[in-house]
């Protein structure tokens, strides 16, 4: 159902975004990455580029690179993000920045792109990150929830303003994974915030690809604006 | 060329794209003075967006240029370029241009 689909996932050098990527491309979709690092290793139906998601001439080039090359964009994953563990009275304004820019100005800015592309087929998929953080108020995730949280609104809202173009917009929501977005967290604060879960257990790659699948699926086509939250929370 | 003729066939191309997608009796005619803001228009915000996008495409596929027409400098004009196909077509034509001589 998917073969022959072109996928772009950000934030692809590593973890989740790095297994969805093999995924896809297992699945025989062409697929397009891009993050700030490299790529390691090569795979048949893999483009990547060097970019940073919040540099929109950056982000605007390899747009067009896509429309000249695969004449199309069937769907968007929007996984590149980034966190940083603090206590907001010890949170510096450049991390905040960084947060915002990242999480959700590079979502919005690729969602734009993505939409002006999947417009001229009136079909796209598009899915966003969001997080555990926001509905459990993780303290010392302050901006990375508040960006995760503007990501949800940006979901919701697109999700209607796209509708009529064939395009659903939802997101999916992990608990955490072991990558290494959680690298720096103390591990007794990841017990703790699991014990919340409904299943008490780390998430792994595979529990995000399975609801990605199903937001993507071409037969999901009434499937729109919404959040799914793993783990049960 | 960014001559007026290839500006309008541009335009033209792309409400082609837009009317494939409005019902009979909504459809945007393919003259200078069709109005795409205010009361007059036949065409609501929605459609209006579609239509500049699909301008942007049509300028990508035939000056091999990439626009984007809804800028603050468009946002910030006293009159918008928006107003007819023939305002839309010269602000085109601007942008087109400036791009060439880059």
């Amino acid at each position: 159902m998917l073969e022959n689909k072109v996928v772009l996932i950000s934030g692809t050098s590593r973890g989740i975004g790095r297994a969805l990527v093999e995924h896809y491309a297992g699945k025989e979709c062409q697929v397009i990455g891009c993050s700030r690092s490299p790529f390691e290793g090569e795979l048949r139906n893999y483009r990547h580029y060097r970019l940073d998601v919040a540099d929109e001439s950056a982000v605007k080039e390899m747009f067009a690179q896509i429309r000249k090359n695969e004449g199309r964009l069937d769907v968007l994953i929007n996984n590149a993000g980034v966190a940083s563990m603090n206590h907001s009275l010890l949170t510096p304004m450049t991390t905040v920045s960084k947060i915002i820019q990242t999480n959700f100005m590079g979502t919005f800015l690729l969602c734009r792109e993505a939409a002006r592309l999947m417009q001229a087929r009136r079909y796209g998929r598009i899915v966003n990150f969001a997080t555990v953080a926001v509905p459990l108020k993780l303290e010392g995730e302050a901006i990375y929830a508040a960006s995760k949280a503007a990501v949800i609104s940006l979901t919701q809202i697109l999700a209607r303003e796209f509708a009529e173009f064939g395009i659903t917009v939802n997101a999916v929501g992990p608990t955490p994974i072991k990558t290494d977005l959680i690298r720096g967290v103390p591990p007794e604060k990841l017990e703790v915030l699991i014990a919340r879960q409904a299943i008490k257990r780390y998430g792994e790659p595979r529990d995000v690809i399975q609801v990605i699948d199903f937001f993507i699926d071409p037969a999901s086509d009434f499937v729109t604006g919404q959040i799914i939250f793993l783990g049960g929370v | 060329m960014n001559t007026p003729e290839a500006q309008f066939s541009t335009i033209y191309r792309a409400v082609d794209w837009i009317n494939g997608g409005l019902p009979a009796d909504r459809q945007l005619t393919k003259t200078p003075e069709t109005r795409l803001l205010g009361p007059q228009s036949v065409v609501d915000s929605l459609a209006l967006v579609n239509l500049l996008i699909a301008v942007e495409r049509e300028v990508e596929d035939m000056f091999g240029i990439s626009l984007t027409l809804a800028n603050e400098r468009a946002l910030s004009m006293n009159e918008s370029p928006f107003r007819t196909i023939q305002s839309l077509a010269d602000y085109v034509g601007v942008l087109i241009s400036e791009a060439q001589n880059a």
